[in-house]
């Protein structure tokens, strides 16, 4: 087996004269939780649509199990037939539609001449949300418009997408961001549950807070390049704590020497 | 004990009723609408409301109409509009014409004209989804660019070309019965199909997406520029089919053929509940929305309105109806 199950080497990413990604090398392994660390700019969601396939990347490699992927036909599809599922950010729903039809968005269970099997995706919907992810308020139903849910209903719907369609990999994108305190306590509740499958997940935030109690090893994204890696049994919450204060540092140095 | 038991099941009861009809209301509201109308009419005027002669009036030209409002709903879900649909129709029925002057063979012509304005669609979709022009101008510009050049062809000289003996005349406009325009099944017909395609098909399910937020369908890897290019080369290739109806229909062939029908087909499909913003809307609703505006066509000269008062009738409705749905709409959210 390959040491890892996704490897990118030296990404870089420009949008017209802005150089969004500057190398990126970034491994995950088999059965292994990553938390990548990053602020607000420093490139995490540019690098999550990279990983899906809806930018190209303009230089470098990304690797999927010892097969280098080709840059051309690489695709959300593609992404997908690799096992690789992601929770956005912007979460992707479509808040005037019904559960059901945002569950499975983009890939409809249908016959063979691309008619809906609605019961069908209905039934899944609600064994996803209520059985797997334990939403058991009764405004929650396949019928029911997602725009309606609360926060940690709508994250739940992304999370559930990722559940339900079998995934070697699944990236988080600020899965915690604007949620309450029992909801991120959640959604860490889901990652512990994919260690525990035997699956991967690459956890992205800028709460070190969040990431440090269920991820293996850390790494820091500063300005569109990795500047620190840490493995969990060696380093401390406070040793990440200095060293991304000391980041920050820098960052604001920077400007005002370009501002100046 | 018992009491609330059965309390409990008839608050259930109502509840799970409301939900069903929850989830159609803007179309109940809208077939509500309809209703009320013909009912104002039939009392004001119960002898014209009751002849064959005025519901033939009705679905004379109404059909044509609703062909594309339902045509433009599938764009309006989605997200776009198009408004080159007249212009189309105009070339569509021209090209017909020609075609048919020098074949003799009205099936023909018919296909010649709906390969051409079916690639009219292509092209618009390929502007608006590929090139990413703004679809409301983009189809402007086009509604220009072919009624100026059927206008530059014809030299806008008007043309009665002899169609009533073909057999496409009585397949698409006869009469069924003798008194029912055949052109109403062909209507409904469209809009059993843009039901199916809309509510069962993975495609609507796609239009609904994209027209709800685009970026999410992306993201969730529905291939939007080919779904978008597909509605648009619906509404050519229907827009196209609107027109030799429409041409057969009226016996003659103008220069400004279409025209009419341009602001009140777009009329029909908000009257008939879709909404602006795209994600939302139904077939069903812009069906009984065109109905709605063809029978104040034919029923306002019946309570001793001059047709002269058309127009004022059209905005009345649309204003009101639109005020309407917005009260809906505050209510679900």
């Amino acid at each position: 087996m390959e040491k890892y199950l996704i490897q990118t080497k030296n990404i870089h990413k420009f949008f017209g004269e802005v150089h969004a990604l500057r190398g990126v090398d970034l491994a995950v392994g088999h059965n292994e939780v990553v938390g990548l660390i990053g602020d607000n700019g420093a490139g995490k969601s540019t690098f999550v649509k990279i990983l899906s396939g809806i930018y190209p990347w303009d230089e470098g490699d990304i690797i999927i199990e010892g097969e280098k992927i080709d840059k051309r036909k690489f695709s959300v599809q593609k992404a997908r037939e690799y096992g690789i599922e992601i929770v956005y950010q912007e979460r992707a729903l479509t808040e005037k539609l019904c559960l059901w039809r945002n569950i499975f968005m983009g890939r409809e269970l249908t016959d063979r001449l691309g008619f809906l099997r609605i019961p069908e995706m209905k039934e899944e919907s609600n064994k996803v949300m209520k059985e797997r992810l334990g939403f058991t308020s009764s405004a929650v139903t396949a019928d029911a418009r997602v725009g309606v849910f609360s926060g940690g209903e709508k994250e739940g719907v992304a999370i559930a997408r990722a559940l339900l369609f079998e995934a070697k990999l699944i990236i988080l994108d600020e899965p915690t961001m604007g949620l309450s305190t029992l909801e991120v306590e959640e959604v860490l509740n889901f990652v512990k549950e994919i260690k525990e499958t035997k699956r991967s997940c690459l956890f992205i935030s800028h709460n070190i807070y969040h990431v440090y109690p269920v991820a293996d090893r850390f790494v820091l994204l500063d300005r569109g390049k990795i500047v620190d890696e840490f493995e969990k049994r060696s380093v401390t919450l406070k040793e990440i704590e200095d060293r991304m204060a000391r980041i920050a540092e820098m960052a604001r140095g920077d400007k005002g020497r370009v501002e100046g | 004990m018992a009491v609330t038991k059965n309390e409990s099941v008839l608050t259930r009861a109502i509840r799970t009723v409301f939900a069903k009809f929850g989830r159609h209301r803007m179309q109940l509201t809208v077939l509500g609408t309809f209703l009320v109308i013909l009912a104002a009419f039939y009392i004001k005027d119960p002898a014209a409301f009751s002849t064959f002669a005025l519901y033939s009036a009705l679905l004379s030209l109404t059909p044509i109409m609703l062909i594309l409002s339902m045509s433009e709903t599938l764009i309006v879900i989605n997200g776009d509009f198009d408004m080159s649909f007249p212009s189309i129709m105009g070339l569509s029925a021209m090209i017909f014409m020609f075609i048919f002057f020098s074949t003799g063979n009205s099936v023909i012509a018919l296909l010649g004209a709906l390969c051409v304005s079916t690639a009219i669609g292509v092209l618009n979709g390929v502007l608006v989804a590929k090139l990413g022009l703004p679809s409301l101008i983009a189809t402007i510009g086009g509604l220009f660019l072919w009624r100026g050049v059927v206008t530059g062809i014809t030299q806008g000289q008007n043309v009665i070309p002899g169609l009533r003996q073909t057999p496409l005349y009585s397949i698409l406009v006869g009469e069924l019965f003798g008194f029912i325009p055949v052109q109403t099944f062909w209507a409904i017909g469209i809009m059993i199909l843009f039901w199916f395609v809309l509510n069962r098909h993975k495609f609507g399910a796609h239009i609904y997406c994209i027209g709800d937020n685009r970026e999410s369908a992306k993201m969730m890897g529905i291939n939007v520029t080919r779904t978008k290019i597909l509605i648009f080369t619906l509404m050519g290739l229907f827009s196209g089919f609107a027109g030799v109806m429409n041409l057969l229909e009226m016996g003659i062939f103008f220069p400004s053929l279409g025209q009419n029908f341009f602001l009140p087909a777009i009329a029909a499909v908000f009257v008939g509940g879709t909404s602006p913003f795209g994600g939302e809307g139904t077939v069903f609703g812009s069906f009984i929305g065109g109905l709605i505006l063809g029978l104040l066509e034919v029923g306002i000269p019946g309570i001793g309105f001059a047709g002269l008062w058309r127009e004022m009738f059209f905005g009345l409705i649309l204003i009101i109806s639109l005020v309407i749905q917005a009260s809906i709409r505050r209510r679900v959210r």
